[in-house]
């Protein structure tokens, strides 16, 4: 019995882990034509357990492993930022709060989140981004970096690269080392100079690709539009048919392939599909389609850099080629917008198909098969309005006691079959084998000696 | 015995079926007589066979739906604190504004009033050409209202009803079928301005929870007794039928019930988190695709 888990939050600020238990596959032998029919596999039963009391100012906003995957980072919506355990009960490991306040009525929210062994990065939709120490609480680091931010995410790989978008926000590359020469620090003064080296010796003991990257920044670099600690940012698309300025509102976009990361894919309001390739030199997108009729809420990545899968406001979640822009499918079973989604390979990376999991405001989780049947494969009612999901890890399956003893069996029964049926004819072969062997050896050390 | 219709004769085939028919007839009325006296002497067996005899309905069968409501702990402190608990916790009283879709015709401004008439302290208020929903909506929040009611038509007939429950949502979009007005209700009473009593029929569901707690929340919170009004929603496969009526003592055991009127259907498109937004997360819609069953219901 295997066991797949899943972390998910929500409305309540409850977080809840999903374990869902595949039965073992048994191989259902020819049934006679007169006997019964075997009964169906019984149904995975998913047990869910619940961390946390409801509480409404505590919902929770993002979800997110650190980077060893050992503690889960989580945003809520009273500024509290924690880094949680999952072994032992969600208890807090660490956390730290940000104020957030009301800004012309309209709510302050967490757009990003991100943790590795130094720091927890967080990003607010007023474009507040803040670097904070896990080892050293007073160590903050706060750069401002524009209104109307929708998305923050930080690169897979190098740690001190972090993307943004949002409304008339185009999408930019921001390189923190950069950043904090001209950043408003919170801190005393006198860690200063401590602060940016930490933060550049963690950042390149991370980040592996770090000096590859440094010849394509210097290009960047050359050009006048960029601003200071800006690696990357992207530019409007031409104008439409009538010559006027196309509007931009980015709401969330995704870094493609982990190997080889310069192209992010975007979705936007104006449910527009967008693959931008930073190393091109291109600052306009390589891709840009129009699909459906409503915004795009959440983003993932498909089972390769060709494909993304995205949800809009109308309960649809798409599967869209990244190279040409072609739809690939669609996933039913949705009746609420699909809040977050996220793509795992499962049975332990052990699969040559991938998964996605995603939670909604229809209150449910659901796993989805990513390959051509795009089929429903789990439902689970949470109760609640969920608003963040993240995949957790994988027990592999204990082989019971009688499948051993099937195991053996079957394999004795092979090893005397053969024993009786090939012994002559195998022995003669291996005897002729061995003498060539031999003799060849002896005679290349006779040589050396 | 004789297979009548393998009968040739006509006449005698007739005969014999005549025959048939009345035995059976005469058997059946024999069973129930003997039943009815039997039951006449033993009035338990009848109250037991009545008890027995539920016949199937697609709503006793309906497929399983694990988001129906039950003592549940976490669903409960869910509810406690959704959008409604304003009128549930805080107690505030419910103040509606009806309007109508740009450019209403006369049946519209008919249906209207009636519904000002069953929602105590409501407002009907004329749409102007040059506000759109979202100022509506502001207005609305200015002027301390909980709720706006937005009547849409199609072909000069109200075809579906908007509930926006303010300030914070949640927006619910229903198609609006049926519609007789009280004048079209023969035998119906006069209403009076009393507050009414309200009942609400198999909201089941955690959606249909949050439908039910979005009408509760247009009714104030303490009916006026004296006026014997009773609303009644009444939810059945998914379809909610509105009802008003008064009830009359005829005596110490007997109760009449007066129609006040109106009568409509309501069967709810969609749910969107928030007041109304086009763009907007819709929480739960309609589609299709998800009517894989004539025994699947959502509220």
């Amino acid at each position: 019995m295997s066991s797949q888990r899943f972390y998910t939050g929500d409305e309540q600020g409850l977080i809840k882990v999903i374990t869902i238990t595949e039965p073992q596959v048994v191989k259902v032998k020819r049934v006679k034509r007169n006997q019964p029919t075997p009964e169906a596999p019984p149904k995975p039963i998913p047990t869910i357990i619940t961390w946390g009391s409801p509480d409404r100012e505590k919902a929770i906003q993002l979800l997110c492993w650190d980077h060893g995957k050992k503690y889960l980072a989580v945003a809520r919506k009273n500024g509290l930022v924690q880094l949680v355990d999952p072994l032992n009960n969600g208890s807090s490991v660490y956390e730290f709060k940000l104020p957030l306040e009301k800004q012309d009525k309209v709510d302050t929210i967490f757009v990003g989140l991100f943790a590795n062994t130094e720091h927890i990065i967080t990003c607010t939709n007023t474009g507040v981004l803040t670097v904070q120490s896990i080892h050293n609480v007073s160590q903050q680091r706060t750069f401002s970096i524009g209104k109307d931010i929708c998305r923050m995410r930080v690169h897979p790989k190098e740690h001190h690269v972090v993307a943004t978008a949002g409304k008339e926000q185009e999408l930019t590359l921001w390189d923190l080392n950069e950043l904090s020469n001209d950043s408003s620090e919170n801190s005393t003064p006198a860690s200063k100079e401590k602060k940016t080296k930490q933060i550049n010796g963690s950042s390149i003991s991370s980040g592996k690709g770090s000096k590859k990257d440094a010849p394509s920044e210097t290009r960047y670099k050359s050009k006048e539009t960029l601003a200071n600690g800006q690696l990357f940012k992207a530019k409007n698309v031409k104008n439409d048919h009538l010559d006027l300025r196309v509007p931009i509102w980015n709401t969330d976009f995704q870094f493609l392939s982990p190997i080889n990361i310069s192209r992010i894919a975007v979705g936007t309001r104006y449910h527009q599909i967008r693959v931008y390739d930073t190393k091109s030199g291109a600052r306009r997108p390589v891709v840009d389609v129009e699909i459906g009729s409503m915004p795009v809420v959440a983003m993932a990545n498909g089972p390769n850099a060709n494909e993304i899968v995205f949800s809009d406001t109308e309960a649809n979640v798409y599967s869209v080629n990244t190279v040409n822009g072609e739809i690939l499918g669609q996933f039913k079973g949705f009746t609420g917008v699909a809040t977050a989604l996220a793509t795992f390979v499962p049975f332990g990376g052990e699969s040559d198909v991938s998964h996605l999991v995603s939670v909604a405001m229809d209150r449910c989780l659901r796993v989805h098969d990513l390959s051509k049947t795009r089929k429903l494969l789990h439902k689970v009612y949470l109760k609640q309005r969920m608003t963040a999901v993240v995949v957790g890890e994988f027990t592999p399956a204990e082989p019971s006691e009688e499948e051993e003893d099937n195991y053996n069996r079957s394999t004795k029964k092979s090893k005397d079959i053969k024993g009786e049926e090939g012994d002559e004819d195998d022995e003669d072969i291996w005897e002729s084998m061995g003498k060539l062997k031999e003799k060849k050896t002896v005679k290349k050390r006779k040589n050396i000696q | 015995m004789v297979e009548i219709n393998t009968i040739k004769n006509k006449l005698k085939r007739e005969e014999l079926y005549q025959k048939q028919k009345s035995a059976k007839a005469k058997e059946k009325r024999d069973r129930r007589t003997a039943l009815q006296k039997e039951e006449a002497s033993n009035p338990e067996k009848k109250e037991k066979r009545l008890v027995e005899n539920v016949p199937n309905t697609l709503e006793n069968t309906r497929e399983f739906d694990e988001t129906i409501v039950g003592d549940d702990e976490e669903v409960a402190a869910d509810e406690a604190t959704d959008e409604f608990s304003q009128y549930f916790q805080s107690g505030v009283a419910p103040k509606i504004l009806i309007t109508t879709s740009k450019g209403p015709s006369s049946a519209v401004y008919e249906f209207a009033t009636e519904l000002v008439d069953i929602f105590p302290n409501s407002h009907f208020v004329k749409r102007k050409p040059q506000f759109e929903m979202r100022h509506i909506v502001e207005f609305s929040k200015n002027r301390d209202f909980t709720d706006i009611m937005v009547i849409n038509e199609d072909r000069k007939e109200p075809n579906a009803l908007t509930l926006i429950h303010l300030p914070n949502g949640p927006t619910a979009h229903f198609k609006l079928s049926s519609i007789s007005l009280s004048k079209e209700i023969e035998g119906h009473g006069r209403t009076s301005s009393h507050k009414p009593e309200l009942i609400l029929n198999n909201f089941n569901t955690r959606l249909g929870h949050t439908i039910g707690r979005m009408f509760t929340a247009l009714f104030p919170h303490v009916p006026e007794f004296q006026g014997r009004q009773v609303a009644t929603l009444h939810n059945q496969r998914d379809f909610i039928f509105f009802r008003r009526h008064r009830y009359m003592f005829k005596n110490a055991k007997r109760v009449n019930l007066q129609e006040l009127g109106p009568r409509f259907t309501l069967k709810l498109k969609w749910l969107q988190k928030g007041t109304f937004d086009r763009k907007g997360e819709y929480e739960w819609m309609f589609k299709p695709e998800m009517e894989t069953s004539r025994r699947r219901f959502f509220l």
